[in-house]
């Protein structure tokens, strides 16, 4: 540790026997590196997952965030995780930067195993980086107090922080002094329980910025505003609710007597609850929506818990797709490794899972860690089983596994970066849900920062239609991970680890989208067409034109639900219309929807706008005939 | 507030806050951690073998050294956890980096349920039936105890704030209403400063006229109010006397009464259990009380023309108000009790010393503290 940190830990100690606390600045050399904490996140939970991540990294089994919503003035993190000695804190203080734990610094500071230092004593693959990840909190506030205690330790160690806001102007040009990026006041404190450890970061003072986007306040905005002028933005299916004002504390209340509007009941057990969550955002592909998004469905809290569900190591809500027993549920297949990689069919029998056939399935995620978020628990909201089928011939989704392993050999590790191995499944299914699941998802050690990204790392296909069913994850084993930008939510595209993955998710590709095109054909020649429509079969042979001529297999069928008159075939799209038309004017709307649909229009409409397409155009047709 | 008129800022000021120095309170003296081990901690030990409660909910004050919530939690049997929501206003004085440094300590107690947390809001908040600590009250409750120890009066001026913002009873009549849909017994505990000259006027007279009912309509209760107040006498225009020295007895009279009126319509019996008190002042009569009651829920029927029959009889508020009277002549004062039992003092001097030191005190400065003062 280096002296200056030293020194600081030994002040700290100090200050067990008198009661006055250390005054220190935090400081760090680089002063990229403290701009660098500034701002860089996009949304307020990236904050929260930096934390999360310290406390996974920290062995923790629990780990609880209350947030105050839907107030958000205070904000507190705690887990039952190993803590940080004072050495930690003053290593903390001092390098706010750096982080400690891939370098032999990490093993002489405890926070890393002995045996391995990319590992946790406990034995997890080190997924955070404690020097930038703490202070992204900055995103969310500029004070906050560190409450924290290791096990056998007869004191906890307490640091209270403002943060500088940084200013080039207080750096001068050729300084060598270290930057002061804040003020702090650390302390040690009696203890009660020796035994006890854990951590308990509180943020208060939340900058109003950050709790106006918790609080959705655009999006109310938007919703008060269009509610006054009769226009259709409504707020989010489900939603924590609001304050009344900015200024004041009680809650807005309803029409119908509650605040909020949530699938899960206040009694519910919190992993049942965040079930609930996510069984109400899939239930929106039963409504009329083309394409049900998670931002028309959740307000901006529910989205932020979703997508930490997603970031953090945690296990899957329906269990984990390798380990699924599909049976004949979908349509199973290997690729082998390499570039020119072939796919094999599986065939499952019965209790079978991926698993057992493959040697490469990533290792279950353990549920021994726990995450909380006020009434939620979370879990990897993906399904696998039970999927939303639309009319498209092909009924089940398709799975490929697939696993490789890049050495780069010939070239020096100083310049590869090194060994990269993933294994990965690829999901075609007619309907991905919600939208926000189509594309890849890159994992590294369980966590990701990307979420689902998709482009698919930039697939320059124009395979628009088939884009949009496709749902993957990358599990990586080793390597990549120079290769994340210092956010940890996007990469750095010149990294031979970046561009070998993605020629590797691109071939990948397109060996999923050529088996189910031939899947797909072969099961429209299988069935009969059943679909009996009320349309000329001429007008029908238009259609299916246009939209083969837009890239799909089939046309997806349009049909308007009027009062008094269901259509009597499935739809894919099913859009009400409350005012009367006549069989000719359901027709010509019909086929304005289905040719919009095909150039792929309507997929960004809520429901309520698809309706109000649908009103507009009745009634601006309607004044063209009469 | 910024110059930009724009909400920008939650922080505005670049400096460290002087930390205040741990000092010990009024509140810390033994006579107090008498009353938290022997009334409080007693009746919450009883309550919950009584009725076998797996969990005990708790609603209250603490101070930013979460004593109360300790004591409760050291006292509890195995395997039952507590669950706490606690108000907790900061003074000015006060630190809150102190009350965060408790919490963290206190959830990682093995017998502490890890939804419990404090809330910075005002308890009178809970009045206003959107606020947001109302929601959290509502949300963590029903309570199996709910303890309000109050620095001021219950009845005092203090309690009756400006205008636009809502009196204590307010607060207390909107727990009463949540505390309804509970089926078991819970326990109530108020600590209140008695001072004649703390009482907000027009509530001394609403007082007033609720005991005079009794001392008129019902039975025996004006024997039973003499039997503890001796000097009791109603004057003409309807206010109430007594000496100094019995003020306090009668002060719990009212307080009873107000509480049982409390009770009844929220479908329950309420029963003293505990009252004790001393002296804040140094005066020689006690200036604050400490009263423990049980309050146990008993269906009524709702049906007016009694034709749906009733699972209990009607709650017979005559008969309650007469036991409660009787049990305060049990009214223990604290004071006396300790200056005459050195072995009960000393004891109580050092339990409190281990509670103390539990919550970062140094144990011998608060045991000098402790002799210091007495009692």
């Amino acid at each position: 540790m280096d002296p200056d940190a030293t020194d600081l830990a030994r002040d700290i100690h100090a200050t067990e026997s008198h009661e006055q606390p250390v005054a220190t600045r935090l400081t760090t050399s680089e002063r990229v590196l403290a701009r660098v904490t500034d701002g860089i996140y996009r949304q307020p939970g990236s904050a929260l997952r930096e934390l999360i991540s310290n406390a996974y990294d920290a062995d923790a089994e629990h780990v609880y965030v209350s947030t105050d919503r839907p107030r958000f003035s205070r904000i507190v993190v705690s887990d039952d995780g190993r803590g940080m000695t004072p050495e930690n804190v003053a290593h903390l203080l001092r390098n706010i930067g750096g982080s400690t734990k891939r370098r032999r610094e990490g093993q002489e500071q405890g926070l890393a195993s002995d045996d391995d230092p990319d590992r946790s004593p406990g034995g997890r693959r080190l997924i955070g980086r404690i020097g930038i990840g703490l202070f992204s909190v900055s995103q969310l506030t500029q004070t906050f107090q560190i409450i924290t205690k290791t096990r056998g330790d007869r004191f906890q160690t307490v640091a209270s922080i403002i943060m500088r806001q940084f200013d080039d102007r207080s750096v001068s040009a050729d300084s060598d002094e270290p930057f002061e990026a804040g003020l702090v006041e650390v302390w040690r404190e009696r203890a009660s329980d020796v035994d006890s450890q854990g951590t308990r970061i509180v943020l208060d003072n939340i900058r109003p910025g950050a709790r106006r986007t918790l609080q959705s306040y655009d999006l109310w905005v938007a919703s008060d505003e269009t509610s006054r002028t009769g226009g259709t933005t409504r707020p989010p299916t489900y939603h924590v609710g609001r304050l009344v004002s900015e200024e004041s504390d009680d809650l807005d209340r309803q029409s119908d007597g509650s605040y909020d509007a949530l699938p899960w009941e206040a009694h519910d057990d919190p992993a049942d609850a965040f079930t609930k969550l996510v069984n109400a955002v899939w239930a929106q592909t039963g409504q009329q929506a083309t394409h049900p998004r998670l931002e028309n469905t959740l307000d901006a809290y529910l989205q932020m818990a979703w997508n930490l569900s997603l970031a953090i190591p945690a296990t899957y809500v329906d269990g984990d797709p390798f380990r699924i027993p599909f049976g004949d549920a979908a349509h199973c297949f290997q690729l082998s490794e390499g570039l020119n990689a072939k796919l094999q069919p599986i065939k499952l029998g019965n209790d079978e899972t991926l698993a057992s056939r493959v040697d490469f399935a990533p290792a279950a995620s353990t549920d021994d860690f726990r995450v909380r978020i006020d009434d939620l628990e979370l879990s990897r909201p993906l399904r696998f089983t039970d999927l939303p089928t639309t009319t498209a011939a092909l009924k089940q989704p398709i799975l490929i596994a697939a696993s490789d392993e890049q050495r780069f050999d010939g070239v020096p590790r100083e310049l590869s970066g090194g060994t990269l191995r993933f294994s990965a499944y690829l999901l075609w299914n007619s309907k991905i849900v919600p939208s926000e699941h189509q594309g890849v998802l890159v994992r590294i050690y369980g966590a990701s920062g990307t979420l689902f990204d998709s482009s698919f790392m930039r697939w320059q296909v124009a395979e628009i239609t088939r884009r949009k069913q496709i749902s993957c994850e990358i599990f990586i084993h080793e390597g990549l991970e120079g290769a994340l930008n210092i956010d940890r939510e996007s990469f750095n595209y010149a990294h031979p680890h970046v561009v070998y993955l993605t020629a590797w998710l691109h071939k990948a590709l397109t060996r999923l989208v050529t088996v189910q095109k031939r899947l797909g054909t072969e099961a429209r020649n299988e069935r009969e067409k059943e679909r009996v429509t009320a349309r000329d079969a001429a007008l029908q042979q238009k259609l299916e034109t246009v939209w083969s001529g837009r890239g799909h297999d089939e046309a997806a069928a349009v049909a308007l639900d009027q009062p008094g008159g269901s259509p009597d075939y499935p739809a894919d799209i099913l859009v009400s219309l409350a005012e009367p038309a006549s069989a000719a004017e359901q027709t010509r709307l019909e086929v304005i929807l289905s040719i919009l649909a095909a150039y792929s229009l309507l997929d960004g409409l809520s429901t309520a706008d698809l309706e109000a397409l649908t009103a507009d155009l009745h009634q601006t047709l309607a004044t063209i005939d009469s | 507030m910024t110059d930009s008129g724009l909400d920008i800022f939650a922080t505005t000021t670049y400096a460290a806050k002087p930390r205040p120095k741990p000092e010990f309170k009024p509140w810390h003296r033994p006579r107090k951690h008498f009353v938290r081990s022997r009334q409080w901690g007693e009746q919450l030990s009883r309550l919950i073998t009584e009725f076998r409660l797996s969990e005990v909910r708790y609603l209250g004050l603490p101070g930013s050294d979460l004593l109360d919530i300790r004591a409760f939690h050291d006292g509890l049997p195995l395997e039952i956890k507590l669950r706490y929501l606690g108000f907790s206003t900061l003074k000015n004085d006060d630190d809150p980096v102190a009350l965060q440094t408790s919490v963290a300590e206190v959830n990682r107690l093995p017998q502490i349920h890890e939804e419990s947390n404090v809330l910075t809001d005002d308890i009178r908040e809970i009045a206003r039936q959107d606020s947001v600590a109302s929601e959290r009250m509502r949300k963590h409750g029903p309570y199996d105890i709910v303890n309000l120890d109050l620095c001021d009066s219950i009845f005092g001026e203090s309690s009756v704030v400006p205008l636009g913002s809502v009196p204590l009873y307010s607060a207390i009549d909107a727990m009463f209403r949540l505390q309804r849909q509970r089926h078991s017994p819970w326990l109530l505990l108020i600590t209140s400063r008695v001072d004649r000259g703390l009482i907000d006027e027009s509530v001394a007279l609403k007082l007033s006229t609720r005991l005079l009912e009794n001392v008129d309509g019902c039975d025996g209760f004006l024997a039973n109010l003499r039997d503890v107040v001796s000097s009791f006498s109603p004057t003409d225009g309807g206010e109430l006397d007594c000496s100094d020295e019995e003020w306090c007895t009668l002060f719990s009279a009212l307080l009873l009464k107000w509480l049982l009126g409390l009770a009844i319509q929220c479908d329950a019996k309420l029963e003293l259990r505990s009252a004790m008190s001393y002296s804040v002042k140094g005066s020689e009569h006690d200036d604050l009380l400490s009263i423990a009651l049980r309050i146990t829920p008993v269906a009524q029927a709702l049906d007016p023309a009694g034709i749906a029959p009733a699972s209990n009889p009607p709650i017979d508020e005559c008969l309650l108000a007469n036991r409660s009277v009787r049990r305060l002549a049990a009214l223990l004062r604290v004071d006396e009790v300790l200056s005459s039992d050195e072995d009960l003092l000393s004891d109580v001097i050092s339990e409190a010393a281990d509670l103390m030191e539990r919550a970062r005190y140094d144990a011998n400065d608060f045991v000098d503290f402790a002799m210091a003062s007495g009692t």
